[in-house]
């Protein structure tokens, strides 16, 4: 049988660590804590960890330079769930200067990490790490259109404001950190599961046609988002790399 | 009268009638005065005139006489040989002047009659030498005004009424400056500052105002700090209580605990929420597409099987509606009223259509509604109905409130009606229309 995931909880909080350390064995997963940073290291020397839960307020070293610390070249991918009591600070910690995997807010269920954690593992495990340009970036550019990471909307190029639903804005991110690569709708509908939604019952067929109509795009000749027979959807326009 | 509801109109009608009145009474006053000036000059050259012409009739053959009486007619009176003089009746002070002067001049008794006759004052009447009875027939003083005058008086009227206009204006325009400023007063958003200049009540009263203005923005401040400072100390306990309930083995009084803390946790949300709308000011300007807003958040509610659904679109689901906004503010107006139509309504259903000419976005559900009297106060933070629409469902009375706050910075009006049928209609109106 094979050894279940570990997961390493970093939070200075020794009551929340060691609930979510229990928590988690009871669901089956291997679980330790840790209170700081020389904690998390010394773990991360010692054993295989295959998922971190990271707190971002920590004492000594906050959870931002540890993400970072982790996210440096060279560093094996590892994936991370931040916790944080901040829900406006998703958009740093998923997108802009940290890229974490997934984040939950505080104050949240158990149960509610672990459906991230699961999610994160099973996502990572599936998908090819992501091949767009690793430094993150507040915009990327497209054809006609900028996608701004930090408010999760689209602008024309006359300035106006495009807004996404949250499963067309993850659709779109997927495809644009994998351009010019089929993505399966297995995999596109893993990556798009609403991170505040937990049933998604619509296909990804519709969604992806939600997207295009927000792109403008036309079906029978599309631009942005090709379909490809019997094995899911490419983005097919260039990104352009510029600041 | 409409013009007097104004201060601007009493002050100018005060300032014009005292102004007008006193003219009136300097110019009757010159009148008065010109004409007693006028009169004792006449006075004294009607005596010297009137005796030089008796003396030269005295000279003259009695049968030349009534040919030189026209060249010997003045202005203001002419001879006349031979009538009836007239019994001395008038005792008028100037005919008690006149005949004491002409008998002082003439040196014998003069007469003065009351003459009936138009255009006449009086009647003097004297002897020549001869006894032949000589009347001088006095026209009545004619009040001669030089045409000037009359210019000069009108000329006088309009730079009374100009100055009273302008004089007025000064003291009325710094308060209806006033009184925009307190208007347009928004916490949270930059004011044009008043002007300190001008005089200096004025002055005063814009720097007292500005300091109004910052006081109320630091009180403001102070309550959505104190306010998000509470939220956030409250998340730590309550990811503590939330994961203890977790590991609880008894499922039913997990999931009682669980609905408590959720909550909980809503009113901490929402609380963070309304302190943040404070800062929604930063959030840069920019044209956005009303219905791909719209849609996409329809589309959120609907991923999550809610039931919300769009009912009417303003030239169909493709026409790009534009407007000058706050994307991010609008998304949780928009957010925050659909939340509210689920709570109370059970669904919600979504209008973008154009009212008075301005896009606007309406949420309506069938929900019990809101009593006409609690239209305003339910826009209040942490009020709440107390009856039907609150009972079951725990708000936090700060939904609205947040709506309330960021609908002007979103360049908005929030306004909540009852729907036809039943039910609320939140309606979220744009000021500008672009495209």
């Amino acid at each position: 049988m094979e050894p279940p995931d570990h997961i390493l909880i970093v939070d200075d909080d020794a009551d929340i660590r060691e609930m979510l350390v229990a928590y988690l064995e009871r669901q089956g997963l291997k679980a330790s804590g840790a209170a700081d940073g020389r904690a998390m290291r010394r773990v991360l020397a010692r054993e295989r960890v295959d998922l971190l839960v990271l707190d971002l307020m920590l004492p000594g070293e906050d959870g931002i330079s540890l993400c970072r610390e982790l996210r440096a070249p060279g560093q094996p991918p590892l994936p991370i769930v931040m916790l944080s009591a901040r829900a406006d600070e998703a958009d740093r910690i998923l997108g802009l200067e940290l890229g974490a995997d997934d984040y939950l807010p505080k104050p949240f269920a158990a149960r509610e990490l672990l459906a991230r954690v699961r999610s994160v593992l099973r996502r990572t495990r599936m998908l090819p790490p992501p091949i767009a340009a690793e430094t993150p970036q507040p915009h990327i550019r497209f054809g006609a259109w900028t996608l701004d990471i930090v408010a999760r909307h689209l602008v024309d190029e006359a300035g106006t404001v495009v807004a996404l639903s949250g499963a067309e804005y993850r659709l779109l991110r997927v495809l644009l950190q994998h351009p010019q690569r089929i993505l399966n709708r297995d995999q596109l509908l893993q990556l798009t599961q609403g991170r505040d939604a937990d049933v998604f019952d619509r296909s990804i067929d519709l969604l992806v046609s939600r997207v295009r109509q927000r792109l403008r795009d036309d079906v029978r000749e599309p631009r942005y988002i090709k379909t490809v027979r019997n094995e899911g959807y490419v983005f097919c326009m260039p990104l352009q790399t510029t600041s | 009268m409409k013009p007097l509801r104004t201060l601007f109109g009493r002050l100018v009608l005060i300032l014009l009638t005292s102004l007008l009145l006193a003219q009136a009474l300097t110019l009757v006053f010159v009148l008065a005065e010109r004409g007693l000036v006028m009169r004792d000059v006449m006075v004294s050259y009607l005596a010297a005139d009137v005796a030089s012409s008796a003396a030269m009739l005295d000279r003259l053959p009695a049968e030349e006489r009534p040919a030189w009486l026209p060249r010997l007619e003045r202005a203001n009176y002419r001879l006349a040989l031979g009538e009836a003089v007239g019994p001395d009746n008038n005792t008028t002070p100037l005919a008690l002047v006149l005949t004491s002067r002409l008998a002082q001049a003439l040196g014998q008794p003069v007469t003065a009659t009351h003459m009936p006759a138009p255009g006449v004052e009086m009647r003097l009447g004297l002897r020549l030498r001869d006894g032949t009875p000589l009347a001088v027939d006095l026209a009545q003083p004619r009040l001669r005004l030089s045409p000037w005058l009359l210019v000069t008086l009108a000329a006088q009227l309009a730079l009374l009424a100009a100055g009273c206009w302008f004089a007025v204006r000064q003291a009325t325009r710094p308060l209806a400056q006033l009184a925009d400023a307190a208007r347009t007063l928004e916490p949270g958003k930059p004011a044009p500052a008043l002007p300190h200049t001008g005089p200096r009540e004025v002055a005063d009263a814009a720097h007292a105002f500005d300091r109004m203005r910052q006081r109320i923005a630091e009180h403001l401040e102070e309550r959505s700090q104190m306010l998000g400072a509470i939220a956030h100390d409250l998340q730590t306990p309550v990811t503590r209580m939330r994961l203890r309930a977790d590991l609880l083995d008894d499922a039913t009084l997990r999931d009682k605990l669980h609905a408590d803390l959720g909550q909980m946790q809503h009113l901490v949300e929402q609380g963070l929420a309304y302190a943040r709308s404070a800062h929604a000011v930063q959030e840069s300007e920019a044209p956005t597409d009303l219905a791909a807003l719209l849609q996409s958040a329809v589309a959120d509610y609907q991923d999550a099987g809610q039931p919300v659904k769009v009912v009417g679109w303003l030239g169909g689901p493709d026409a790009a509606i534009v407007v000058r906004t706050r994307p991010q503010a609008l998304r949780r107006i928009v957010g925050n009223l659909i939340d509210n139509a689920l709570k109370f309504g059970g669904a919600a259903e979504v209008l973008l259509a154009v009212q008075d000419g301005r896009p606007a976005i309406t949420v309506q559900d069938r929900g019990p509604g809101i009593a006409a009297d609690q239209m305003d106060k339910v826009l209040q933070p942490f009020y709440r109905i107390e009856a039907s629409r609150n009972a079951a469902t725990g708000g936090t009375g700060l939904g609205l409130a947040i709506v309330q706050r960021l609908a002007p910075l979103c360049h908005a009006g929030l306004r909540l009606s009852p729907r036809d049928g039943g039910g609320l209609a939140a309606s979220v109106a744009f000021n500008d229309y672009y495209q």
